[in-house]
């Protein structure tokens, strides 16, 4: 199955370079992208937009995708996602008082950063709200934080209904989410992170198998199960903080990339999470092409393809999984 | 803690990013000379190589102030989607084959091949810095509040474009025609107005619609009750404001007509006396040299009189 994800990312990627609001012969950007001579104003879009822009949405796409995995995995609960710890919510909050305060046109990093800021904090709250005496149960964390993350998106209501039209509107989009503007830079910065991050995760793999027949199976064995729990939400909080805060809130992929993958490859983490790893770069990848195309040359924010697809397969799986149960 | 580390490192990357020092570039005296350098509002030196051929604006003041006579048609190859919009533009009829850009995006600007892009603060950030990463020059302003900002953002792209004495030129018939309405205007008892837009925001001082009514002979009432930019405030808030006139925009069709039926508004003295004055963006929205020409419009609705209607 890997050989396969890994050809849908190559071709993924390929037409992330190819295809965008500027129609270039796909001949010339082939060559320019591999490294064969091609007029200077298709090296430069394809090389320094939209490749870019590709990388960056890949790697988000890997760091959510690897992060809902892990989240599912640990909470037992198939409506886990990365926004369960309240970080998407954080970031949005981070992003919405940066844009308030007028600080978004600073620097390229003052929004992201903030965002990024916020995203930890509420990780944080929330993880240090769940836990009690060295131990966090899973359904504390949860509920906590749903309650905080709603607590955030209310906060994020109040200073929009304080803002200005036009900050209201990059609210909007930020929240949304895209990969418009996306540059080396962000690649140097976010990427090595994301795929740090989620290449850790990976080597949890076997802990996370035998976390699934549960915590104290798990200890039973020799597990050390708070430590994991820890180590691994810390990683999940860090990918997801640092993927919205460049890109925005982007719904789903972390929900609906993992379920896809399992019907695919089942329940192993050993083979679940390298499959959500290159699966969710690919999905996020075409997503974003999608948005680039779908109203081209205008665009439309890549959230709104992935809450699209995503929120009816949720409804489907809520479903099938009450049917499941016997209701 | 490796991972504490990361984050810390990343704070400390994001932190010498934000106080990244600008070079201090000295400003070319010379309007002519190519190349140039200019500093900008946001304070980037930008070098324009030689004389701009194919320009490119995503801002509507921008479109404005270049097929307004600053350069030759031919020269501009792309500008917002509103340019060509009479109810929108002063230069709706001078866009002809000109690109419009439904968004500022870099790969289509890119895609024009241009050699001079003029954006707002309001673009987004991303875009200018892939547009300078390929070596296009941008120009970026950030004020849009009143007659010296649109002022100094023409003098700005005379200089940017080689035609800065089109650029005086155009400022100095600007300041020709406000004389003209203040000079008809001395003397006239000033009207109370409220531009009340039909998203439901009021400006106040601090804003060109403020200076707009100002020198069309009004006094806004929203300055009296304390506002300042602009916000959103309900109908109760209008009604309280008494204002003798009332001005909005046309983007929404019967808005006024809606007005001057609503209850609330029954014993406000505009609506009493049907002094509704609804006029489309291009009047009420604009930063560029047309301002003046705007100010003529609002003066002659307010004032008939004095101004022959």
């Amino acid at each position: 199955m890997l050989p396969i994800l890994a050809a849908v990312l190559a071709v993924a990627v390929w037409l992330g370079a190819s295809l965008g609001s500027a129609p270039l012969p796909l001949g010339q950007t082939l060559a320019a992208l591999v490294g064969q001579p091609a007029p200077a104003l298709v090296r430069d879009i394809v090389w320094n937009l939209r490749l870019p822009r590709v990388i960056v949405a890949g790697a988000v796409g890997t760091g959510l995708a690897v992060a809902g995995c892990v989240l599912q995995g640990l909470f037992r609960n198939p409506m886990a996602d990365p926004g369960v710890l309240g970080v998407s919510a954080g970031a949005g909050l981070g992003a919405v008082i940066a844009i308030y305060a007028g600080l978004g046109a600073v620097s390229l990093w003052t929004l992201p950063g903030i965002a990024f800021v916020g995203a930890l904090l509420t990780a944080a709250t929330v993880y240090g709200l769940a836990t009690r005496a060295g131990r966090t149960p899973v359904l504390t964390l949860l509920l906590g934080g749903i309650a905080v993350g709603s607590l955030m998106t209310s906060a994020i209501g109040l200073v929009m209904i304080l803002a200005q039209e036009v900050q209201i509107q990059t609210m909007v989009l930020w929240l949304m989410g895209g990969f418009d503007g996306e540059t080396w830079q962000q690649v140097g910065v976010a990427v090595p992170l994301v795929l740090a991050g989620s290449a850790a995760c990976l080597l949890f793999a076997r802990e996370l198998n035998i976390l699934a027949t549960g915590e104290d199976a798990a200890r039973g064995v020799g597990v050390p199960v708070e430590w994991t729990k820890r180590i691994l939400l810390a990683l999940c909080a860090l990918v997801t903080a640092v993927g919205v805060s460049v890109s925005g809130t982007i719904g789903f992929v972390g929900l609906l990339v993992p379920h896809m993958l399992r019907l695919v490859v089942g329940p192993d983490h050993r083979r679940l999470l390298p499959a959500c790893a290159i699966g969710g770069a690919a999905f996020l990848i075409l997503a974003d092409l999608g948005a680039r195309l779908v109203i081209r040359p205008a665009e439309i924010s890549v959230g709104v393809i992935t809450s699209f697809l995503g929120v009816p397969f949720f409804l489907y799986l809520l479903r099938r999984q009450r049917a499941g149960v016997g209701g | 803690m490796g991972r504490f580390m990361g984050v810390a490192a990343i704070l400390l990357l994001l932190l010498t990013a934000c106080g990244r020092a600008q070079p201090a570039v000295h400003p070319n005296r010379s309007a002519s000379a190519f190349p140039l350098t200019i500093i900008d509002d946001t304070g980037r030196s930008v070098t324009i190589p030689h004389q701009p051929q194919r320009i490119v604006s995503v801002t509507e003041g921008t479109d404005e102030i270049l097929l307004g006579g600053l350069v030759p048609r031919s020269r501009v190859v792309g500008v917002t989607k509103y340019a060509a919009d009479p109810a929108e533009s002063w230069v709706a009829g001078d866009v002809g084959s000109i690109t419009q850009l439904s968004t500022a995006n870099a790969e289509q600007i890119l895609a024009l091949k241009p050699d001079l892009v003029f954006v707002a603060s309001y673009t987004t950030p991303g875009v200018v810095t892939q547009l300078e990463g390929s070596g296009v020059p941008v120009i970026e302003f950030t004020s849009f509040s009143s007659v010296a900002d649109i002022q100094s953002h023409i003098l700005t792209m005379g200089r940017a474009v080689g035609n800065l004495a089109g650029a005086h030129a155009m400022v100095a018939k600007m300041n020709q025609q406000l004389a003209a309405v203040a000079a008809k205007l001395k003397g006239v008892p000033p009207v109370h107005l409220l531009y009340y837009t039909s998203d439901g925001y009021v400006f106040g001082k601090g804003t060109t619609p403020d200076q707009l009514v100002t020198d069309a002979g009004g006094v806004n009432v929203a300055d009296a009750a304390g506002i300042t930019s602009w916000k959103q405030v309900t109908l109760g808030t209008v009604a309280s404001l008494q204002p003798d006139w009332l001005l909005t925009d046309t983007s929404q069709p019967g808005f006024a007509t809606k007005l001057m039926k609503n209850p609330v508004l029954a014993a406000v003295p505009a609506v009493a006396a049907h002094h509704v004055l609804a006029l489309p963006d291009r009047d009420l929205s604009v930063v560029s040299q047309y301002f003046a020409q705007a100010v003529q419009v609002v003066a002659a609705d307010l004032h008939p009189g004095v101004f022959g209607h």
